[in-house]
């Protein structure tokens, strides 16, 4: 552009001279070919005068050719000007498109979780009967759960969660009746620079659910793989980011119903405003030793639930379960002759039928939760477990509930809490166990929560033959700091 | 076992110390327009509607369409003052709602657009989408449909 100006410009000039010259030239040629004229001094001056004329006319056409050329530039410069901001505006606007879709697509996988840290202490004479336990104050690692959620394509998601921990080093096996002993994952870290002789623990990973699932629609989602049993607060709750009490009621703790299960799920839900009325049904291994089943008995069961936010959240179900327990001992030998020989028999059998109910409110600042689960056990004859040796165990009825109240004062995220709890087994430390507990959390922040409890349980018999409890009570005492992500 | 108090006395009062100096939360109240894509097939929507749309407890219209709820991120007044009026729940409470959904595997919260002006071009070219901007921005010609207002912290008809 600014050689063009110069080229304009030279020209313009080149042209204005030519001007200047021809005033002169045309003077000589349209005069007759006369004896000239003497040049006096008047003539001179007049000459003068019409030359002086004639340039500041050139410079007035010059200037006049000057502003026109810089209008022409400036226009020409304008109209670029407006062309690039198009282009920008244009090229921003499909950012922008850009950016929205981007900040709605899901993306292929998701990575959150969440993590507990913190302290405990168990005393009481129960505490000194806990394998590998402690009765001092400690500090545990609690959870480390990390989650990955990806949705491949539409209405399908893999969502898978594993836990992170120091076990299985230094904790107690619970395979051996009367000896628990202690797992050392004590091995040399032979990559190490100084040859190996640095000593690791290696830890576990747990495998806290790993499920494929089709949602064409609110209505009917089906699930398949390793997953959550749906009944109950508790177990749904799942993490501590989620769950009101540190300390775990003893109906999950014992297992009462199955806590994960490998199978199918169908689920889902409707709208009947401002009820949400939602169904889980499924068939799966069951309660099984392993991964396998060792039967085509599979186990069934189903929750049923509504929920409302309306007039304040609430929330309550009903869940069932029944199934059959094996466990298979194979051997294999070799007959004379050569044959293999095959022999499969069940050591243990039992079938489970279970019911559990639930309830959930939040009014106002008060949160109130009651489950309660209760299991029917029947043993299949000559395949009945044995606790102590020489004996075998009955048909059984376990049962658990809890009430637990919470209330969120209006200062600082504190929350006091108090629970209780009372559960029925089969042990021979006593029939009955009462657990009432009071906790505290504090909430920094959604994601951020400390959490103390205080439980104390006592065993108790209240049928049959009256025996001394000489182990029947246990002081816990427990804190947790988590953080979701 | 004064040791063991001592210690547990003095963890809990330093914890209480970083509780105390948690900053509290203020109070904004905005006038809101709650829109859908034009062709939608609704012409008002309740607050319960709207709750279950965007708790995820709905993630479909009745056509089959995928909802799409666009919030304003977290933290802004459009977004407060929907939570407040719709779900009814302050700052603190959805983000805890929200993990705790996530913890239990049901899913992530609706993804949020920060420019009201993206969120309308969206909701004007995405069928399933339904978001809510301030209603002073609303643009004539029937781009994007009204289907309730939030006025003074209350759900009121389009």
């Amino acid at each position: 552009m600014r050689g063009m100006l110069l080229y304009r410009l030279a020209l313009a000039i080149g042209l204005a001279c030519a001007l200047a010259l021809c005033p002169s030239s045309s003077f000589a040629q349209g005069a007759p070919a006369a004896a000239p004229e003497p040049m006096t001094d008047e003539r001179i001056d007049q000459l003068e005068r019409a030359l002086q004329a004639q340039r500041q006319e050139f410079d007035a056409q010059r200037a006049e050719l000057q502003a026109r050329i810089q209008k022409v530039e400036e226009q020409a410069q304008a109209s670029e000007a407006r062309a690039a901001e198009a282009a920008a505006l244009t090229e921003l606007d499909a950012a922008m498109e850009g950016a929205e879709e981007e900040a709605l697509v899901d993306p292929l996988v998701r990575v959150y979780g969440f993590a507990d840290v913190g302290l405990q202490r168990s005393w009481g004479t129960i505490a000194q009967l806990i394998p590998g336990g402690t009765t001092k104050t400690t500090f545990v690692l609690g959870n480390v759960n990390l989650y990955f959620d990806a949705n491949p394509i539409p209405d399908w998601r893999f969502l898978t969660e594993v836990r992170f921990g120091l076990f299985p080093h230094g904790a107690s096996e619970r395979v051996a009746q009367g000896s628990s002993p202690t797992i050392d994952t004590t091995v040399s870290d032979d990559g190490s620079p100084n040859g190996g002789f640095t000593n690791i623990q290696w830890n576990g990973v747990l495998l806290e659910r790993a499920h494929i699932d089709w949602t064409p629609r609110d209505e009917i989602s089906l699930r398949a793989g390793w997953f959550l049993t749906p009944y109950g607060i508790w177990n749904v709750d799942h993490g501590t980011p989620t769950r009101i009490m540190v300390e775990a009621p003893l109906l999950i703790t014992a297992d009462i119903l199955p806590q994960r299960q490998l199978g199918l799920e169908a689920f889902g839900r409707f709208q009947a405003l401002p009820w949400t009325v939602g169904y889980h049904l499924y068939v799966s291994n069951g309660r099984q030793p392993g991964q396998l089943d060792f039967s085509d008995q599979k186990a069934i069961g189903t929750r049923v639930w509504f929920e409302t936010r309306r007039p304040f959240p609430m929330k309550f179900g009903l869940s069932g379960y029944t199934g059959r327990y094996e466990r298979v001992e194979k051997t294999i030998g070799l007959r004379p002759g050569g044959a293999f020989s095959v022999t499969e028999k069940e050591s243990i059998a039992f079938t489970d039928y279970a019911a559990a109910v639930d309830a959930s409110l939040d009014i106002g600042e008060l949160r109130l939760r009651a489950e309660g689960v209760s299991r029917w056990k029947f043993f299949e004859e000559g395949k009945r477990t044995s606790y102590l040796p020489g004996t075998f165990d009955a048909d059984q009825n376990t049962f658990g509930a809890y009430l637990l109240a919470a209330y969120r004062l209006p200062w600082y995220g504190l929350e006091p809490l108090v629970q209780t709890e009372i559960f029925r087994f089969s042990l021979p430390l006593g029939e009955y166990a009462l657990r009432p507990s009071a906790g505290l959390n504090i909430y920094f922040d959604p994601a951020v929560v400390l959490r103390f409890s205080y439980t104390y349980s006592r065993l108790f018999d209240l049928e049959g033959p009256e025996r001394t409890l000489s182990f029947n009570y246990l002081h816990s005492l427990a804190a947790r700091l988590s953080v979701a992500f | 076992m004064r040791e063991l108090i001592t210690s547990w006395i003095a963890i809990i009062g330093l914890l209480l110390t970083a509780a105390v100096v948690t900053p509290a939360h203020a109070l904004p109240s905005l006038d809101l327009a709650v829109i859908v894509n034009p062709n939608a097939r609704v012409s008002q929507m309740s607050a319960v509607e709207m709750e279950t749309m965007f708790t995820r407890a709905q993630t479909r219209w009745s056509d089959g369409t995928p909802i799409v709820p666009i919030n304003a991120p977290p933290g802004t007044e459009s977004r407060i003052t929907f939570d407040r009026a719709v779900l009814r729940l302050n700052p603190d409470d959805v983000g805890r709602f929200w993990i705790d959904r996530r913890i239990r595997g049901l899913g992530l919260p609706p993804r949020h657009l920060g420019e009201p002006g993206s969120v309308l071009r969206v909701v004007e070219k995405l069928s399933g989408a339904i978001a809510y901007v301030p209603e002073h921005l609303v643009p004539p010609g029937g781009k994007v449909k009204v289907v309730a207002r939030i006025r003074q912290g209350k759900v009121l008809p389009p």
